[in-house]
């Protein structure tokens, strides 16, 4: 294990003074934020509507309008010039008009005419009934029953949930796709600067591999984690996620999908690094990974458009895809607990199967540094070649 | 022909790669304190051999053994190797670089950078300690690359062509820090085809081919079993032939008033010496060494 942890170290260092993570992760964090900072405006986190009041029966419609819906401000302004003149600007959503009129911009806004007209009749009632000598508290007790318990059959959220899947496939696309061809590529840079055989002089394989795939899986995750924190925080102060928990347990859902993913892939990355002499034979030699990787992000995608639909479901348990496609349906909530976890048992039991079979591909073919080794051979010369 | 005391024991060592041969049962031994010159042909599996030694290689028949026990990951990790094909990390700095590999071997952190330090030093690198390797010359990178074989204080040197490719100084650079390993009691086995410096620097050699052994010991012990005595003389004046009339002697090679003797059995070198005066003005007579070269070819070509 020491060995190992010398070597995960090693990767570590050398990836922090990179200057492609660097500017990978200052990129991560632009799209991030910027998601949340764009969604937050185009979603209407801010949801305050402005109306401006003419005149003194308008101020009470105002009054009554604040009262049925929090979200309503009230303006006073002094005649209908100026309320014509703040609707054009924008700076008011609706004027209210000597308590007898509603004035939009362009089109009505239903949502907001309907409380408004609401709370022209309130005011109404209140006057006549008050005229008719009625109590002032009654008639308020009589014009503001309590209301009535809201439920449906389907909640609908706000789509908040989808958009977070939707960030969260995209980022744990990038870290699967870059963090497994990172292995590769450090496996092979090991055979072409012929390092490996000194190293192979002193540790062996395996604690090489693992080495190697911890340190830059370690990495990876720590840019995750930057990441979807500092994005968390960014949609939780734009207004675009209201909830904190929703944010946390998004992070904590791509985390550990990215481990999963990261495990499946990093192994089958590493194998492919070793079984190639040069990075030049590496990219035609990991192109079945990065389109599995590529075909699982749409896959992801369409699940989340259609949860329900055959592909997202099969795709749920599937090993290499199941990272891209069980994070989203996690957070987006269309995955039941039982599928949760029959996906999780089967891509922890594919790491199981695949760590020793890739130690064993790696060991045998990463020191065959001129010609690219096949399978077969790899698996044949892991029992012959290395010393017990 | 095995010496139990020796440190380093290759016992029937064979390897297979496909309908290759690489080795077929290759035996030997290093002796502690001893400079062992490796040599073979081309393919004659020094490289397989070594490879072994270290254990990055599996042998399909025979052991290695360190002081007398099958070598294990422990004491390999005491080994230091320098493969034939140079490998270090081009974007690393030489002395972190060579205190990672410290730390391999199983040095503490404090010591493996304070033998960095010192083997930066030694090897004329202080100045770029901390530069990466790939800037560095291909004569500094082999500086770092014997440093890398060396940072660990190794019990057992194991180096694969360590002087190919290197200038005039680097060979003494090295040459000189083999030698004092060596001093110091550290077994030191190195193949080369530069059989001249093998002569020059070795006290022990092996020389394989096809896998297989074909001489081994010191030096003067193989030149004493590849035949008689030579003597070099020059005699002027004298007629063809009477060299060859001395009983046990025989005429190996002729130029001019030059001669190249053997003395086979029954010999005299004094009747050598009154013959050659006998037949003209002897000028010169000296002992003649075989050249490792010599036994190199007559063992490899027996034909």
């Amino acid at each position: 294990m020491r060995e190992a942890r010398l070597v995960a170290l090693r990767e570590i260092a050398t990836r922090l003074r990179q200057r492609s993570l660097q500017l990978s992760t200052v990129l991560s964090l632009v799209i991030v934020v910027g998601i949340a900072v764009a969604a937050g405006v185009v979603g209407g986190g801010d949801d305050r509507e402005t109306v401006a009041v003419v005149g003194p029966a308008s101020a009470q419609v105002g009054d009554a309008a604040r009262q049925l819906d929090p979200g309503v401000v009230t303006r006073r302004l002094d005649d209908r010039a100026a309320a014509e003149q703040a609707l054009r600007d924008g700076d008011v959503d609706a004027a209210v008009l000597d308590g007898r009129e509603i004035l939009f911009e362009r089109n009505a806004d239903d949502g907001l005419a309907a409380v408004l007209q609401e709370a022209s009749a309130r005011v109404r009632a209140a006057q006549t009934l008050r005229g008719a000598g009625l109590d002032p508290a009654a008639v308020s007790d009589a014009l503001s029953p309590p209301p009535l318990a809201v439920a449906s059959l389907e909640p609908e959220d706000d789509g908040a949930a989808e958009l977070v899947a939707f960030v969260v496939v995209l980022i744990l696309f990038g870290q699967l796709l870059s963090y497994g061809m990172a292995v590769a590529t450090g496996v092979v840079e090991e055979k072409t600067s012929r390092i490996v055989e000194v190293l192979l002089a002193t540790i062996r394989p395996w604690q090489l591999l693992a080495g190697k795939i911890v340190g830059i899986g370690l990495v990876g995750l720590g840019q995750l984690l930057l990441v979807t924190v500092i994005g968390g925080v960014a949609a939780l102060a734009t207004g675009s996620i209201e909830v904190s928990s929703d944010v946390a347990v998004a992070i904590g859902v791509a985390l550990a999908w990215y481990v999963v993913g990261y495990a499946i892939y990093s192994c089958l990355f590493a194998v492919t690094g070793a079984l190639v002499p040069r990075q030049e034979d590496l990219q035609s030699a990991a192109a079945p990974l990065t389109l599995a990787i590529t075909a699982s992000y749409f896959v992801g995608f369409v699940a989340l458009q259609s949860p329900d639909g055959l592909l997202a479901r099969v795709a749920a348990y599937v090993p290499l895809s199941s990272p891209l496609v069980m994070a989203p349906r996690i957070i987006a909530g269309d995955a039941s607990t039982a599928e949760v976890v029959v996906s999780l048992a089967i891509a922890l039991a594919t790491i199981a199967a695949l760590v020793p079979l890739a130690a064993r591909l790696y060991a045998g073919s990463v020191l065959q540094l001129r010609t690219r080794v096949s399978v077969r051979r790899a698996w044949r010369a892991a029992a012959t070649d290395r010393a017990g | 022909m095995r010496d139990s005391h020796a440190p380093l024991e290759l016992d029937g060592l064979t390897k297979r790669y496909g309908d290759v041969m690489a080795l077929d049962g290759l035996t030997f031994s290093v002796s502690a304190g001893s400079l062992h010159g490796f040599v073979g042909p081309n393919g004659a599996g020094k490289t397989t051999a070594m490879r072994i030694v270290l254990g990055v290689l599996g042998a399909d028949a025979g052991e290695v053994r360190w002081r007398g026990a099958p070598a294990d990951e422990n004491d390999r990790r005491r080994f230091g190797y320098m493969p034939e094909e140079r490998g270090l990390y081009p974007k690393m700095r030489v002395r972190e670089q060579l205190a990672y590999l410290a730390r391999l071997h199983g040095r503490d952190s404090a010591s493996a950078h304070e033998a960095a330090d010192r083997w930066v030093r030694r090897l004329g690198l202080a100045e770029r300690g901390d530069e990466v390797v790939e800037s560095l010359s291909l004569g500094n990178q082999q500086r770092v690359q014997l440093g890398a074989a060396l940072v660990h204080d190794p019990e057992l040197l194991v180096l694969d062509e360590p002087f190919s490719g290197l200038d005039p100084m680097g060979v003494d650079v090295l040459a000189e820090v083999l030698a004092e390993r060596a001093r110091a009691g550290v077994p030191v086995v190195f193949s080369s085809h530069q059989l001249e410096l093998v002569e020059r620097l070795c006290d022990e050699v092996s020389i394989v081919a096809g896998g297989r052994l074909v001489a081994t010991g010191p030096l003067s012990r193989l030149r004493a079993a590849a035949g008689p005595p030579l003597r070099r003389l020059r005699v002027e004046g004298a007629a063809d032939g009477w060299a060859g009339a001395v009983a046990g002697v025989r005429v190996v090679e002729r130029r001019g008033d030059e001669l190249l003797v053997e003395l086979g059995d029954g010999a005299d070198e004094d009747a050598l010496v009154d013959a050659a005066r006998a037949a003209g003005s002897l000028r010169h007579l000296s002992e003649e060494r075989r050249t490792l070269t010599e036994l190199f070819r007559d063992a490899v070509a027996p034909a």
